[in-house]
């Protein structure tokens, strides 16, 4: 998450996680996708 | 460097990894053929194979696999003097060795498996691995390409205290600059100073990068490998923000060079597991996170780990 072309700053890069986990969240029904895989 | 008794200067890590395995098997205990386990990122000809074995294809009894190129251009030939073999199955190494010992001239290893999201070796494997090499005369050659200058300045050598006979470095140890570099015991070196093993090439040792890379660490004003361990530290831990959306995960690698898996709570210890899990879910992660400006590997089933560079700044967000 932090490769030659990423933003520079640790702060903004981990808020961009986090935003992305709430977007990609935000698009699945969580019981069926977000479960371990067995 | 390393502790290495003679460097010769090369490129790039897949001419290094190349040169690796031709010094090796010029060696006189070398008879004819050559063994690599682990996954092997170079892009040679000699290298290129079993990136991706699939489930459907496991390993056999015998602990050992087919090659499979993972490019087309490769002779079906090179197939006959490669063995590949499962990460971190210490049996598998045994068997292999016990029933073709006296035929393998090399073992080649990536200590930390970069194209899947930076699989951290168990260190009883590694030493097995020694340990077979010393009894039966093979030589060791360890892929620094992206653990050397990364994980300590000495490599994954120094960093799990197991020492390789050959390595090949590059990426890190030229900062930018295109410079790599095969490092050895003065006894597997010396063919390449009599002459009985060519190395060369266009721009080995030339002048620019050579200079950029010896003065690559001058411009620094913190300590490198102590500075990218802390930050990718702090990466790491910042990965837990999924914990808290409920997301199954698992943070993978050493803080200079890290990843994370999802879709499990533990973190892959083969190609086989790392295959396991969530990629689809990965890939919708990153498609997100690059909207965002961060630029992780978007391939997840042959993805870079996050390798960590002084340039990532720790000051709040503005």
């Amino acid at each position: 998450m932090c490769y030659a072309h990423s933003r520079q700053d640790i702060a903004e890069t981990l808020t961009a996680l986090d935003e992305a986990v709430v977007e990609v969240k935000q698009g699945h029904p969580a019981a069926t996708v977000f479960a371990v895989a067995n | 460097m390393t502790g290495m008794d003679k460097v010769r200067l090369a490129n790039t890590g897949s001419e290094a990894t190349m040169h690796a395995l031709r010094i090796a098997r010029a060696t006189p205990a070398a008879s004819c053929s050559s063994s690599s386990t682990a996954s092997i990122t170079a892009c040679t000809t000699t290298c290129s194979t079993t990136r991706r074995p699939s489930r459907r294809q496991p390993w056999s009894r015998k602990g050992e696999t087919r090659p499979i190129p993972t490019s087309r251009g490769i002779p079906r030939g090179i197939q006959e003097y490669l063995l590949t073999l499962p990460y971190n199955d210490i049996d598998a190494v045994e068997r292999v060795f016990k029933r073709r010992g006296e035929q393998i001239a090399a073992v080649m290893v990536e200590p930390v498996m970069g194209n899947t999201a930076g699989i951290v070796p168990r260190l009883e494997w590694l030493q097995a691995i020694r340990r077979l090499c010393d009894a039966y005369g093979v030589v060791l050659i360890f892929d620094e390409v992206k653990t050397g200058f990364r994980l300590a300045n000495g490599g994954a050598q120094e960093y799990f205290g197991v020492k390789a006979d050959l390595a090949a470095y590059a990426k890190a140890m030229g900062n930018g600059y295109p410079v790599a570099a095969i490092a050895g015991r003065e006894a597997i070196m010396a063919p390449i100073d009599d002459g009985d093993v060519a190395h060369g090439g266009t721009y080995v040792g030339n002048v620019p990068a050579t200079r950029g890379q010896c003065h690559a660490g001058d411009a620094e004003t913190e300590p490198i490998i102590e500075t990218i361990f802390a930050r990718g530290k702090m990466l790491m831990d910042g990965i837990e923000v999924l914990t808290r959306h409920d997301v199954p995960h698992a943070v993978t690698g050493i803080p200079s060079m890290f990843s994370l898996v999802l879709g499990t709570d533990e973190p892959p210890y083969d190609y086989h597991s790392y295959d396991a899990t969530d990629h689809e879910l990965y890939e919708e992660l990153v498609g997100a996170l690059i909207e965002r400006g961060v630029m992780p590997d978007d391939d997840s089933r042959s993805r870079g780990s996050c390798a960590m560079r002084t340039a990532a700044r720790t000051s709040p967000r503005r």
